[in-house]
């Protein structure tokens, strides 16, 4: 019974300071490397038309054509994709103290990327790009860096800092769904950024989904206008 | 704890070099099974799918 009680205070020890210290080590380290990494990812200009803008004009029934949404085409500035476990981003929430100063962003949502506290789900776009960029993170241990995300209310401000500059996200909504809820990643139409953590604190029963639109930053103004 | 130490056999020397190890062990085990239960049940990392 006395070795049961020390095995589980044991784990309660581990899961709280021991994973912390470990992923707080790491991410100073992480966070250098993320900084090397801006000065040499490849950035490349494409040519962007916003979905929906080419005009379609259907022969037959003129009344269902549609009309353009957007006028010329812009230039979108777009970073390589990172490989799995390179550190490529960091984000700052001014409003959760932990967040403040930043937390470092690897590409990978397996266990051992997310050791390192929040990953980029590989399948969707890069932070500042069209699309949904999902990235998930500890809310308990390893840093914990998304401990607070239920404190974030619409309105306040993400900063995602990538090698193109800060991408500036607005909380749009915030969600409890399932673990299996996939569709929280699928694409959005703008420019989105998804963040997923495990709820409530200390089970991963569910899961806490904020979603961000883009708002300000190198692309702004060509994806949102 | 004691008798269990001088359970181990050899000399005094031995004995330490012997249960260092055996603690070593134990440790890098509890480690490993406190990351797995702590990615099992209490936070997998928020990923979805």
């Amino acid at each position: 019974m006395i070795g049961f009680g020390l095995f589980l205070l044991g784990f309660v020890g581990h899961q709280l300071f021991v994973t912390t210290w470990f992923a707080q080590q790491h991410n100073v380290q992480l966070e250098s490397e993320a900084t090397e990494y801006f000065s040499e990812a490849g950035i490349a200009e494409i040519v962007y038309v916003a979905p929906g803008s080419p005009e379609v004009i259907d022969p037959e029934d003129p009344a269902t054509s549609t009309a353009p949404t957007t006028d010329e085409p812009q230039t979108l500035l777009v970073e390589q994709t990172p490989p799995d476990g390179q550190p490529f981003a960091i984000i700052r929430i001014p409003t959760i103290e932990r967040l403040q100063d930043g937390w470092t962003v690897v590409e990978g949502v397996t266990r051992g990327n997310l050791k390192a506290g929040a990953g980029h789900m590989p399948t969707t776009p890069l932070p500042g790009q069209p699309g949904n960029a999902v990235i998930s993170g500890h809310r308990t241990t390893y840093g914990a860096p998304f401990h607070e995300l239920d404190q974030l209310v619409p309105g306040d401000l993400i900063e995602v800092e990538t090698a193109l500059g800060v991408h500036i996200y607005a909380v749009d909504e915030t969600l409890i769904v399932k673990p299996t809820a996939i569709w929280v990643a699928q694409h959005r139409d703008g420019a989105w950024l998804t963040l997923t953590t495990c709820h409530p604190k200390f089970s991963s029963r569910q899961r806490l989904v904020v979603f961000a639109e883009l708002v300000d930053g190198p692309n702004a103004e060509v994806i949102v206008g | 704890m004691k008798r269990l130490f001088l359970s181990i056999p050899g000399p005094m020397p031995v004995k330490v070099v012997v249960a260092v190890i055996a603690v070593l062990i134990l440790l890098v085990t509890l480690h490993f099974t406190y990351e797995w239960m702590g990615n099992t049940f209490l936070d997998t990392g928020g990923g979805v799918g």
